[in-house]
C-alpha cells in the first residue's frame, strides 16, 4: 500500500490518495506523486485512508502548496477523519489549504 | 360585700398580667388602664345608686338612706390602695422609660456601627471587582496570561511545521544529490569498460610485438606501458567508486538526522494546546462567577445597608412610648387625686364626693380631648407605628 494518484479526464485536476501511514517514509513518492506536473494543476489531497500525522506529513503538504504556486493557488483537503482535522486546525492549516 | 369583691377584681387582673409576664410597656400601661377602670367603677358606684335608689345593697343591706356613710372606710380602704398601687406604678413607669431610653441608645448605636461595617464592606466588594476587571496596574490578569500562553503554543506548533517543511525539503535535495552520485557511478563503470578495453588492446599489441621478433622490440615496450595505465586507471576508479560509497553512506546519516527533524509527535502538543484551552475557559467561567457572586455580595450589602437604616428609623418608637408613658403618669396622678379625694371624703362625711368627682372629671375630660388632638398630629411623623 502506498499513495495512489488520479488525474482528472481533462488533465487538469490531480488527486493525491493518502496511505494509512503518511509520515517522512513516504516524502519521496508523495513528492514524485506532483513533482511532474506543470504550473495552473489544481490538486487534492484524499485522506479518508490516513489514521496518523506527524509534523513531517504538515511539512509535505506545504511543500505540495508551494508547488501549486503557493498563497494564490488552492489545494483542497477532502474525507478528513477527526483526528486528523484536529492536527490540521492546530497547524491553523483551514488557513492555507480548503479543509473538506 | 359586693362592692368590695369588685374592687378586688382588678387587683386580680393586676396579677394576671404580671404572672402572664406581657412585654413591659404594655403590661404598665394595662395595669395603669386596670387601676384606672377601679377607681372609674368606684367612682361612678355612688352616683349609680343615687340614681336608681336601692337597686344594689350596700355592705350590710342599709345603704338607702345615707349611700355615702357606711362606705367610709371602704373610701378610706380604696384611696389608701389607689394611693399605694399608683406610687408602685408610677416607679415602674419611670423605670420603664429609662429602661427603653436605655436600650434604644444602645440599639441606635450598635446599628449605627452595623450600617458602618456595612458600607465597609462594600467598598471592600468595589476594590475586589475593580481589582479583578483588571483594572489595577499589579493585578494578576490572568486571561491575560492564558491568551500569550495560547498564543505561544501557536507559535511554537507554527515553527515545528515550518522546521518540518524546510526538512522535507532537505530531505528533497539530498534526494537529488544520491541521484547525481548515482550519475558519478555510471560514468564510473564506463571508465571502468574503457580501462578494461584499454587492456585488452595492450594485450593483443604486446602479443604483435612478440610475433614481429627484433623489430618488434620497441613496441612491446610501449604495450607494456599502456597495459600499466590501464591498471592505473581502474585503481584510480576503484578508488574513486570507493569515495562515493563513503559520500553516500554520510548522506544516509543526513537523511536520518532530517527524518528525526521532521517528524515530531504533535499528540503531546495538541494535548498541551488543548489544556492550556481547558484552562483558559475555566478561568474565563470562574470569572464570570467571580463578577457575578460579588455583584450578589454588593447588592446585598445595599439592602443591609436600608436594613439598619430602616431599624434606625423604627426606633423613634422611643418617642411614642414615652409619650403614652407620659400619658399614664398623667392617669396616674389623677388616681392620687381621686385616692386623696376618697379619703379626704372617708374623714369628713359631709364633703360633696360627687361634686368634686365631676369637677374632675370634666377637667381631665378637656385634657383627653387636647392629648388625643396632639396624638393624632404627632402619628404622620412615624410610619411604622
Amino acid at each position: 500500500m502506498s499513495i495512489e494518484v488520479k488525474k482528472s479526464s481533462d488533465g487538469k485536476e490531480l488527486t493525491i490518495y493518502l496511505d494509512e501511514q503518511f509520515n517522512f517514509a513516504h516524502h519521496k513518492d508523495f513528492r514524485e506523486a506532483y513533482r511532474n506536473e506543470s504550473p495552473g494543476m489544481r490538486y487534492r489531497v484524499n485522506m479518508a485512508r490516513a489514521r496518523h500525522f506527524d509534523s513531517s506529513a504538515l511539512g509535505m503538504l506545504l511543500l505540495l502548496k508551494k508547488h501549486a504556486g503557493g498563497d494564490k493557488a488552492e489545494v483542497i483537503l477532502e474525507d478528513i477523519p477527526g483526528e486528523i482535522r484536529e492536527v490540521l486546525e492546530v497547524a491553523n492549516f483551514h488557513k492555507i489549504f480548503t479543509l473538506r | 360585700m359586693k362592692p368590695l369583691y369588685i374592687a378586688l377584681l382588678p387587683a386580680a387582673g393586676l396579677l394576671v398580667t404580671e404572672l402572664v409576664g406581657a412585654p413591659a410597656p404594655w403590661r404598665w400601661s394595662f395595669e395603669a388602664l386596670l387601676i384606672a377602670t377601679a377607681g372609674f367603677w368606684l367612682w361612678r358606684r355612688p352616683r349609680a345608686m343615687a340614681d336608681t335608689g336601692p337597686v344594689v345593697p350596700m355592705a350590710d343591706g342599709n345603704a338607702t338612706d345615707t349611700p355615702t356613710a357606711p362606705a367610709t372606710p371602704l373610701l378610706k380602704e380604696v384611696g389608701s390602695i389607689l394611693t399605694a398601687e399608683s406610687a408602685s406604678t408610677a416607679e415602674e413607669v419611670q423605670r420603664v422609660v429609662g429602661l427603653i431610653h436605655e436600650s434604644v441608645t444602645s440599639l441606635a448605636s450598635e446599628f449605627e456601627r452595623m450600617s458602618e461595617i456595612a458600607k465597609r464592606q462594600e467598598m471592600v466588594v468595589t476594590e475586589i471587582l475593580e481589582h479583578s476587571s483588571g483594572g489595577g496596574e499589579n493585578s494578576v490578569n490572568v486571561r491575560q496570561f492564558a491568551e500569550d500562553t495560547s498564543r505561544l503554543m501557536e507559535e511554537f506548533i507554527g515553527i515545528l511545521t515550518s522546521v518540518s517543511e524546510q526538512s522535507v525539503e532537505m530531505a528533497h535535495h539530498i534526494d537529488d544529490m544520491v541521484e547525481n552520485l548515482d550519475g558519478i557511478f555510471g560514468l564510473l563503470d564506463d571508465a571502468k569498460s574503457i580501462a578494461d578495453q584499454t587492456n585488452l588492446l595492450a594485450l593483443n599489441a604486446a602479443i604483435e610485438a612478440a610475433r614481429a621478433g627484433d623489430a618488434g622490440r620497441g613496441f612491446a615496450v610501449v604495450a607494456d606501458e599502456v597495459r600499466s595505465l590501464s591498471a592505473r586507471s581502474t585503481a584510480f576508479n576503484d578508488r574513486i567508486k570507493a569515495q562515493v560509497d563513503k559520500a553516500k553512506e554520510a548522506i544516509d546519516h543526513v537523511n536520518a538526522t532530517v527524518n528525526a527533524m521532521a517528524s515530531r509527535d504533535l499528540e503531546v502538543t495538541i494535548e498541551a494546546r488543548n489544556r492550556v484551552q481547558r484552562t483558559l475557559k475555566a478561568v474565563e467561567d470562574m470569572n464570570v462567577f467571580f463578577a457575578m457572586k460579588i455583584g450578589e455580595v454588593s447588592e446585598l450589602g445595599d439592602e443591609q445597608v436600608a436594613a439598619v437604616s430602616t431599624v434606625v428609623r423604627s426606633l423613634q418608637f422611643e418617642d411614642i412610648c414615652r409619650q403614652s408613658l407620659q400619658a399614664a403618669e398623667i392617669g396616674l396622678d389623677r388616681m392620687r387625686e381621686l385616692a386623696a379625694l376618697l379619703e379626704n371624703a372617708s374623714r369628713n362625711p359631709d364633703a360633696e364626693l360627687s361634686q368634686e368627682l365631676a369637677a374632675a372629671r370634666s377637667r381631665w375630660d378637656g385634657q383627653r380631648h387636647k392629648a388625643v388632638a396632639q396624638q393624632d398630629m404627632d402619628s404622620g411623623d412615624v410610619e411604622l407605628f
